[in-house]
């Protein structure tokens, strides 16, 4: 497969954009995860559906269109949970499955021949093109960057917002840019995995990272090498398998995660066996 | 001397349950006041006022004259109840640094030698230093209380707000929580909140009773119809003997002011 990749331009690109997006992925999905914010995220990433649509419908590159909407969708997710204390997970069921049909009303509308969705619902990691590749990099280092240069403070606002607001740390600021930070992320996958296999993207490389740390920093060192593993692998086994990538990368993610759960259950099972 | 906090009319609803009324209440600069009173009270209610976490529905709160939220990053605190989960990747050393950070959005944030220092010293004052390492999920409810005082004590704040902080401690933790209390208080006002009666005999300045309305302000000198008024029955406190200064007999009572 190394001499292939080094032929043809698209598998270079897939390599590049599977390593941007586990960057992404690693940084975003420990934050989320630890802000116990998985079900917002997964509302926001679908939201990218109706922007999707949304930018076949004006003939506008769809992944700006997807920029747009989730940047805003994100905003609207962050203001409903600062100003309710209702259970947000009942406006984000609703900006779920809105956005979802609006991306399908978008593209109803859109003369000519219909464009084919399944791109951005399943991902398809082989036609990312270099100018979606320059996106995704960029977006990628303002994800990084914004983190890096915030880290410590990040890490007050995640761990205990309450007290960080007393010592006088913006943290609405800091929960506006993680939302925007998320939506970023969302748009930076779309094209690898999907907008529906993005939750598996974010969720399970930091998932088996904290199996093996206790440190904010080292989670996401370890989830991004984690995420490059699972996205490599998957577009290797997509490759020789001849199946599509999303698929391939999401139900390789979906395989390890599970047994990873199996031997520590057994495992712990088995120390409080001896120990008991 | 100074008042450091002044408390006017502030009135504190939650949707239709009012747990501030018309409260008044000055601290002065280095006074140790204990508050207490019922549970529901509005002790806890009052404190996240004074910290600027909760906007009263009306009247005002001044720290150093100025509103709650300029006042930010002068005040350390230590809640009741932690809201953050107890599984989040962080140490007890990592714990105790936050109080070093400074407001704002300051980019590429370093703690420096010192802030290692002075976290270093406190988490040695507080027994927890061989602790340091481990993440907090892991610690005793007395572990986590401790490293949470340790936390609001390196923020070097001018005012401490404690709400309930030795509720989980035993009592030789507590008392030496007291007297590292007694010894900040040379530098620092602090408010503590707290139904450790011994503690209000032996250690506070002034007392605050409070149950929706300020009932008492003043020396630490409970009258039984205080008390009575406060808590609405002759309270537990009296019948496990209390020491002499808190309860005064009936006759003699401290003057409300209200
Ligand atoms: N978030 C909230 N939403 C609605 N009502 C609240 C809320 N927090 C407190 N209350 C109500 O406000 C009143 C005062 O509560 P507060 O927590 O200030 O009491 P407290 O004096 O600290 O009590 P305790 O001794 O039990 O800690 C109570 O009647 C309580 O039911
Ligand atoms: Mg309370």
């Amino acid at each position: 497969m190394l001499k292939t990749i080094m032929q043809y331009q698209f598998l270079q690109n897939a390599v590049i954009s599977a390593v941007l997006a586990s960057i992404a992925c690693g940084i975003i999905g420990t934050i989320i995860i630890e802000k116990r914010l998985v079900m917002m995220s997964g509302g926001i990433a679908h939201t990218a559906f109706g922007g999707i649509g949304l930018g076949f419908f004006l003939g506008i590159e769809p992944i700006i269109g997807a920029l747009v909407i989730t940047v805003g969708a994100a905003l609207g997710v962050a203001t409903i949970k600062r100003k309710t204390s209702m259970n947000t997970d009942i406006p984000i069921g609703i900006f779920w499955a809105a956005g979802m049909s609006l991306g399908v009303l978008f593209v109803a509308l859109t003369p000519g021949y219909p464009p084919d969705m399944n791109t951005y619902l399943f991902g398809d990691i082989l036609t990312v093109s270099r100018s979606n590749l320059y996106i995704i990099l960029s977006l990628d280092i303002l994800v990084a960057l914004a983190v890096i240069a915030l880290f410590q403070h990040f890490k007050a606002y995640l761990f205990d917002e309450e007290f960080s607001t007393v010592m006088g740390i913006k943290t609405t600021f800091i929960e506006y840019l993680l939302f925007i930070l998320i939506a970023l992320t969302v748009v930076v996958v779309i094209h690898v995995v999907g907008i529906i296999l993005i939750m598996a993207l974010l969720t399970a490389p930091p998932a088996i990272a904290r199996l093996f740390t206790h440190n904010l920093k080292r989670l996401m060192v370890y989830s991004i090498l984690i995420g490059i593993f699972f996205t490599l692998t998957g577009l290797w086994l997509s490759y020789t398998l001849n199946i599509p990538s999303g698929t391939a990368i999401a139900l390789f993610i979906s395989v390890v995660y599970g047994a990873v759960s199996l031997v520590r259950a057994l495992t712990q099972r088995r120390l409080r066996h001896n120990n008991g | 001397m100074t008042n450091v906090i002044e408390v006017k009319n502030v009135t504190v609803y939650y949707t239709h349950v009012c747990a501030l009324s018309n409260v008044n209440m000055l601290v002065r600069d280095k006074e140790f006041l204990g508050i207490i009173g019922p549970n529901g009270g509005g002790k806890s209610t009052l404190l996240k006022v004074i910290l600027g976490l909760i906007q009263p529905n009306s009247g005002e709160v001044k720290i150093f004259g100025q509103p709650p939220t300029k006042a930010l990053g002068t005040m350390g605190y230590i809640p009741q109840f932690t809201k953050f989960h107890r599984d989040f990747p962080i140490s007890v050393e990592e714990t105790v640094l936050m109080g070093r950070l400074s407001g704002g959005i300051p980019l590429f944030h370093k703690y420096t030698k010192k802030d290692y220092e002075i976290a270093h010293s406190l988490m040695d004052k507080l027994d927890i230093y061989s602790l340091k390492d481990r993440q907090i999920g892991q610690l005793s409810g007395g572990q986590l209380q401790r490293t949470l005082i340790a936390r609001a004590l390196t923020v070097r704040p001018k005012i401490l707000i404690l709400d309930e902080p030795t509720a989980s401690l035993d009592t030789e933790s507590k008392s030496h929580i007291y007297e590292i209390l007694e010894e900040l208080n040379n530098d620092m006002t602090i408010i503590m909140v707290t139904h450790d009666m011994s503690a209000v005999s032996s250690h506070i300045q002034t007392l605050a009773c409070l149950n929706v309305n300020m009932h008492y302000h003043g020396h630490p000198e409970l009258t039984d119809e205080l008390v009575n008024k406060l808590y609405g029955c002759p309270v537990d406190l009296i019948a496990h003997g209390v020491p002499h200064r808190v309860l005064k007999e009936h006759n003699k009572g401290g003057h409300d002011h209200a």
